[in-house]
């Protein structure tokens, strides 16, 4: 399995496609906001299907609840709109049972940090072949505006937190580091080509991978249309390399995006005693 | 960070890929477009993202036109995406915006690209690619006029144009 980004480009093809970004997008309109960071998500994502010609029938997304987790219903491939913060169950529960499909987790930052939060730590820690895209924007926007985990301690544009929280936010991608995930990246929506080629990288890498998407909430967090020119490469460095990835993630403003922050090399966890046959033996299993 | 368009390449056929792959993707931005103001109720926006749609692909027709003239095979459609260029952004939209607005978005694109191939022209170490980015930029500058003759017919809002009666409150 190719680890780098070059590599991943030479096994997209760029010419004579099977699928197009179309084929993985439904009939369905998005009702997020105009100006919301989802829009592109949706687009990079169908953008790095067609740039790995996955067959849509072979890909399935999982996602929980809040603005962001709508995103299965605009694709066209097997969808599953889950409980709030339990994506990531979900997703191992059907790489596990399905490993011939391509399972990506998708939410935002209220759903998997907060609610989800212990589901991400232990996600990281079984390293199960996935993608997580998160779309990080700070806020839980579809209850109308309040702090979450990754609120910055003194927004004051709830009256839930009038001052502010006062607490540090929650810095997913140290804690994916820790906690072991196997591929790290932060992105901006609104650098497509650059998402796409990240979520192609972090889909091929075996293990579970990381994607934090910088995603506006134009509606409750107006101030984030500035990140467009406050977003930054990445500065280049080994990304195999822990300790260099720890000091990284620790001191970074949050705005240092489209590259791999970290690829480890930890094979994926498979079950032991691998999944069963068929239908029927998995019916067994849960006869009492 | 800088904005600036995918790098198009050495050859003079990559160079029309690019184009017309990033005429394509605009005029599919713009039909995406033209469904969210449409959800959201913005009937004039939408339709006016539904006409700059089929205009971008009068643009990709152009595009392969040159190719034509110039005796290069027509580029086929690709899958991967290219860079912010003059292809419109998602987060620049705002769902009260008037013709006004997503016009001088437009015009900015459309300088991007401009600029792009111009740069591309200056750069070049080859004629044909240097004779083809002028003409590109050309096309670009072209653009620019149009928009600036549909500019005259929508002056600049008002302050308040972003005011909503009914706006999404907090729920507290």
């Amino acid at each position: 399995m190719n680890k780098d980004l070059d590599s991943a480009k030479t096994q997209c093809p760029s010419s004579a496609p099977v699928y197009g970004a179309d084929d993985y997008r439904s009939n369905v309109k998005p009702v997020w906001c105009p100006g919301c960071g989802d829009y592109s998500v949706l687009s990079a994502v169908t953008n790095s299907l067609a740039q790995l010609q996955l067959p849509p029938e072979k890909v399935a997304l999982v996602s929980g609840i809040g603005c962001s987790s709508r995103i299965p219903a605009y694709t066209n491939v097997y969808g599953f709109h889950g409980v709030h913060g339990r994506a990531l169950p979900l997703a191992t529960g059907l790489k596990l049972a399905r490993p011939d499909l391509t399972v990506l987790a998708a939410g935002g930052d209220g759903d998997g940090f907060s609610i989800g939060g212990n589901h991400f730590l232990h996600a990281c820690r079984r390293n199960v072949d996935l993608t997580y895209i998160v779309m990080d924007n700070q806020v839980y926007g579809m209850t109308k505006g309040q702090a979450s985990p990754t609120t910055a301690p003194d927004w004051k544009g709830s009256d839930l937190t009038p001052d502010g929280t006062g607490i540090n936010p929650f810095h997913p991608l140290v804690i994916a580091l820790a906690a072991g995930a196997n591929y790290i990246a932060r992105c901006f929506s609104g650098e497509q080509a650059n998402l796409s080629d990240i979520l192609c990288e972090a889909i091929l890498h075996p293990g579970f991978s990381v994607v934090q998407i910088l995603s506006p909430c134009v509606t409750f967090r107006p101030e984030q249309r500035q990140w467009k020119n406050l977003v930054r490469m990445a500065p280049e460095s080994d990304p195999h390399d822990m300790d260099s990835a720890v000091k990284r993630l620790m001191h970074d403003d949050g705005m240092d995006i489209g590259r791999a922050l970290y690829k480890g090399s930890r094979p994926p966890y498979r079950p032991i005693r691998g999944t069963p046959g068929t239908f029927e033996d998995l019916e067994k299993e849960f006869i009492l | 960070m800088t904005r600036q368009p995918t790098k198009a390449g050495q050859s003079i056929e990559e160079l029309f890929a690019h184009a017309s792959q990033m005429e394509r993707t605009t005029a599919e931005r713009y039909r995406e477009l033209a469904d969210m103001m449409s959800t959201h109720n913005n009937r004039e926006l939408a339709e006016l993202f539904r006409r700059m749609a089929d205009i971008e692909w009068l643009h990709v027709y152009n595009v392969n036109a040159l190719c034509r003239e110039m005796n290069i095979d027509e580029p086929p459609a690709t899958v991967r995406p290219v860079g912010s260029g003059e292809v419109p952004d998602f987060e620049d939209q705002h769902y009260l915006h008037r013709p006004y607005h997503a016009l001088m978005l437009a015009r900015g694109y459309e300088e991007r690209a401009r600029d792009f191939y111009a740069k591309l022209a200056a750069d070049a170490m080859n004629e044909d690619i240097r004779q083809a980015a002028l003409k590109l930029a050309a096309e670009e500058e072209m653009h620019i006029g149009e928009l600036d003759k549909w500019l005259v017919r929508y002056p600049k809002p008002e302050a308040g144009w972003d005011e909503d009666l009914d706006p999404p409150v907090e729920l507290e």
